[in-house]
């Protein structure tokens, strides 16, 4: 496959990544750390966001939603061939989904302080070329093939809650460090696993045996979350955000966000079985309905499901952000470069990303168009439109995959809606 | 004005997004996958197709026989031969029956009226005694005993003891009696009356030795002459007994032949022997057992027929005859030799018909045990030449899937044919609801299509099965075929074994119910799916 189109990715991004993204600036800080803009503007001491009206959202496709998802009138028309011939490894597919429930920041004594809530949605599904191929085009071209599910074949969905508080301070005039800590409560979680299955259909014609054998060494895990009680599924994460002023015209970043944990109370279902099947066995003094249910019984007991209860220790979709900006003109036009990290199930997502920044002070309006690559998306064009009302409401919208919109091929696709209301006071 | 052009627009607004708002359907495109899978393996017996019931047995190395055994097909009980010996016979003929036959002549309804004769009679009543002379010869019509189960007879001892008793209130003045055995027979026995008064009885002894009746089995009493007394215009006292009586018994009877007919029919043949064979059959060593089983002291034989025909009409018989002797089970058993070519027809129906000729005196018949014929038919199937048609049927639950989603199906098969017989191997698609036969698949070996005889079993030189043959092939359903083994309900497996393809003319093949044959079917399909 080619590994520079390798997946994609997309958001988890909250406000944080979506300003990572257009972030270093001084006014571009201001558009995704709110907080900075007490620090930038002292007239204000609090921010406060509206209530239920922030959220990001984002889908990640490999391949592209539009290669292979079309509308007619009032059906949407899945091509299944489509799908598999748009991509040559895997697909891969990631859903994320932050709304920004409660935010509140406050100055004091040089620290801004702030604490809010949200919930995080995220689900990952990947799909090797083998199976889907298998599931699409059928088994019979994989006649006398052994197919073994390799590590591209699972998913995993998971949701929380998060109650985070931290503070950002100018440390002196040139660095500014910013915080965060998270307690975590994880709602639903669930997944599979794939990956070791074993797949062999094999012929035998001319034999005494049945013309075809299917042989199949399930090697499955099935996962969910065992309880809600209030106390279970816990969790911690912690942002971690460093600025440096190189100069006047130059910053330099650093940024960590949900590096943390839940801890699942999780029940595992594991599938190891091994079925050889040749074909229905029956005699004519049998029922044929009662040899096929008591086939049926044979293959549930062969892949019963083990379950195991545990408390599993997953690790969140954390991502990194490194980052430099450069101001032509501070506060008006401003150039940002960054470089994001993001993990995913079974690796990470690298993506390379320049912004800028044209503020037009006569509206008191911000546009930042974007452009980002990532090892298989390289049509990722968005724009953020940041508007500040009366000098205290601001919004802050965003649209991501504006080519894809206009039909230009893409191997991948990133959508992204995302957008912001709070108030200075 | 303006709030008017307000509400309208509300309402415009409202409709166009009412009608808008359509729920979106998913639609599915380019899944047409391409499936292998293994499907079944059946495995057919003979015990399968030819089950264990009825005229079917195996034995016990399951080797199948088609038998059928009766021990009783006739049976003579002794009272019959009682009656032969201890014959003891009575009849009488009444006034009061002669007067109501009168009642239909012309020439003497008249005067029985006339003279106020009360018909029937009462308990007793008086007539002018000159009526008893218009009874004569000629209104007593002859009467007959019948013995139903014998006809020919030898006799070589006995003695006929013959009763006649006048009942009637005046005197026989002359009488002649003719006692004939058998119509063809020739023999008379007259017996001759004079002066026989009222309640006497007049008797008559016939000796039986060397008596020899053919083609007959009755004895027939005929009145030649009857004179009776003149009572001129004297009344008489009558009853309803007033009359004659006629008593007849034979005493130490003894037969040096006697001939019994064991019966005949027409029957045909369920062909529960036969039903699943076809013309040709030959069997290694078939036997057809007869047998009787003698208690009594007789002796004799048994002759008879058979006569086979086929669905065609083709002929076949077999003459039977088999000696009896006294106190003893005799049988015959005839082989191939006599029963292969009714075997070959096979016979749809029978004929057969059969006498049992014996010896013996009243001193042979004791005890009560019946003697009894029985029949013993035993077909091992070890086949030469056979064709059999053999079914059996397979419950299915239609699928109601969309044939049109169905682009193509093969089954691809490998059948393991342990029958000693060629095969021919169908599956016949049946409609239950409609009973008709959608289609049918044949199994062909992919070697030769043209043949759709699958290769027996290879066999050693006792008949026996020692190594399956193997066919593959596949078949390709077209789509009425698919849409056929879609919506069949019912499967019926077809199954003709042949030995037309032996190539030893003198092969013998045994057929054992544990004989199997396997069919093992795979299925490779494409469906689209949308």
């Amino acid at each position: 496959m080619k590994k520079e189109l390798f997946i994609l990715l997309v958001l988890f991004c909250s406000t944080y990544q979506v300003n990572a993204q257009l972030n270093s600036s001084y006014s571009i800080t201001d558009l995704y750390m709110k907080e900075n803009l007490l620090i930038n503007d002292t007239s204000f001491v609090s921010v406060i966001e509206i209530p239920m009206l922030s959220f990001d959202f984002s889908i990640h496709s490999y391949p592209s939603l539009s290669a292979f998802l079309t509308q007619k009138s009032n059906a949407f028309l899945i091509d299944f061939n489509a799908y598999q011939n748009s991509f040559e490894d895997a697909s891969h597919h990631l859903f994320s989904l932050e709304n920004n429930l409660f935010y509140y920041a406050f100055s004091r004594h040089n620290y801004i302080y702030f604490f809010g809530f949200n919930h995080h949605s995220f689900a990952e599904f990947s799909l090797s070329k083998e199976l889907v191929s298998l599931l699409i085009d059928g088994n019979y071209q994989y006649l006398n093939q052994n197919i073994i599910l390799n590590e591209n074949n699972y998913s995993h969905a998971f949701n929380y809650l998060s109650m985070y508080f931290g503070f950002t301070k100018n440390i002196n005039n040139d660095f500014l460090l910013s915080s965060k800590f998270h307690l975590l409560k994880g709602l639903n979680l669930g997944g599979v696993n794939l990956q070791g299955a074993n797949l062999l259909f094999s012929d035998n014609f001319g034999t005494h045996q049945n013309p075809f054998l299917l042989e199949i060494d399930s090697k499955g895990t099935y996962f969910t979350n065992s309880h809600n009680s209030i106390f279970s599924n816990l969790g911690v994460a912690a942002d971690l955000y460093l600025h440096y002023d190189y100069n006047e015209a130059i910053n330099v970043y650093a940024q960590i966000s949900h590096l943390g944990f839940i801890l699942w109370d999780q029940d595992n279902y594991i599938s190891d079985g091994v079925v050889t099947f040749d074909g229905l066995d029956y005699s004519l003094d049998d029922m044929l309905s009662t040899e096929y249910n008591h086939l049926q019984d044979s293959l549930i007991d062969i892949f019963d499901l083990d379950s195991i209860n545990k408390n599993s220790l997953r690790l969140l979709p954390f991502d990194i952000n490194l980052g430099i900006k450069y101001s032509f003109n501070p506060g008006i036009s401003e150039l940002n470069l960054n470089y994001n990290i993001t993990k995913l199930q079974n690796n990470y997502l690298h993506t390379a990303e320049i912004a800028y920044l044209q503020y037009i002070k006569k509206y008191n309006f911000s546009v930042i168009p974007s452009y980002s690559i990532s090892k298989f998306t390289y049509t990722n064009f968005a724009i953020l439109f940041h508007k500040k009302w009366k000098n205290r409401f601001i919004t802050n919208l965003q649209f991501g995959n504006l080519l894809d919109f206009m039909s230009i091929d893409s191997k991948g696709q990133r959508i992204v809606i995302g957008c912001d209301f709070y108030i200075l006071f | 004005m303006f709030k008017s052009l307000n509400i309208i627009i509300i309402i415009c607004t409202f409709f166009v997004l009412f009608f808008s708002c359509q729920k979106n359907t998913i639609e599915i495109n380019g899944w047409s996958p391409e499936i292998i899978t293994p499907l079944i393996n059946s495995t057919i017996t003979l015990a399968n197709l030819i089950p264990e019931k009825g005229t079917t047995e195996y034995d016990d190395e399951n080797l199948i026989h088609l038998a059928f055994r009766s021990d009783s097909i006739y049976v003579l009980n002794p009272d019959l031969m009682l009656d032969i010996t201890g014959l003891n016979l009575d009849t009488v003929v009444t006034i009061e029956q002669l007067a109501i036959n009168a009642q239909n002549d012309p020439s003497l309804a008249p005067l029985i009226n006339l003279l106020g004769i009360e018909i029937p009679f009462p308990a007793e009543q008086e007539i002018p005694g000159a009526l008893f002379s218009i009874i004569n010869a000629d209104i007593i019509d002859p009467f007959n005993f019948q013995f139903d189960e014998f006809s020919n007879a030898n006799f070589n001892s006995g003695l006929l003891e013959i009763e006649i008793t006048n009942n009637l209130p005046i005197s026989i003045q002359s009488a002649v009696i003719n006692i004939l055995p058998g119509a063809e027979s020739g023999i008379v026995w007259e017996v001759d009356i004079v002066d026989l008064s009222p309640s006497e009885t007049a008797y008559k002894d016939i000796d039986l030795a060397g008596l020899v009746i053919e083609n007959s089995n009755n004895v027939s009493i005929v009145i030649e002459t009857l004179e009776l007394e003149n009572t001129g215009s004297d009344m008489v006292s009558i009853t309803p007994y007033t009359g004659f009586e006629f008593s007849i018994s034979v005493d130490n009877i003894g037969f040096d032949n006697i001939t019994l007919p064991l019966g005949g029919d027409t029957v045909d043949i369920d062909l529960a022997l036969f039903e699943d064979f076809d013309s040709g059959l030959i069997l290694e060593d078939p036997r057809f057992t007869i047998q009787v089983d003698n208690p009594y002291g007789l002796s004799g034989n048994i002759d008879g027929f058979m006569l086979a025909y086929s669905q065609y009409g083709t002929q076949e018989s077999l003459m039977v005859n088999l000696d009896i002797e006294p106190n003893t089970l005799s049988s015959i058993t005839y082989y191939v030799d006599q029963i292969g070519s009714i075997i070959a027809l096979p016979p749809q129906i029978l004929e057969y018909e059969a006498n049992a000729s014996m010896s013996f005196n009243s001193n042979d018949i004791f005890g009560d045990s019946p003697l009894q014929l029985g029949v013993d038919i035993d077909f091992p199937l070890s086949v030469n030449a056979a064709n059999l048609s053999l079914k059996d049927t397979v419950i299915f639950t239609s699928l109601n899937y969309n044939v049109n989603q169905v682009e193509r199906i093969l089954l691809h098969y490998n059948i393991v044919n342990g029958f000693p017989l060629g095969t021919e191997f169908n599956l016949v698609l049946h409609d239950s609801l409609t009973a008709t036969n959608l289609d049918t698949l044949q199994f062909v070996d992919i070697n030769d299509n043209s043949n759709n005889m699958i290769d027996a079993a290879f066999v050693n030189e006792f008949g026996e099965v020692t190594e399956s043959a193997l066919s593959s092939g596949f078949l390709i359903l077209s789509d009425s075929e698919i849409s056929h083994l879609l919506n069949t309900n019912k499967i019926i497996i077809d199954i003709k074994l042949s030995s037309s393809d032996f190539q030893d003319g003198d092969q013998y093949v045994k057929l054992y119910a544990d004989y199997k044959c396997l069919l093992k079917v795979g299925l490779e399909t494409e469906f689209s799916i949308y």
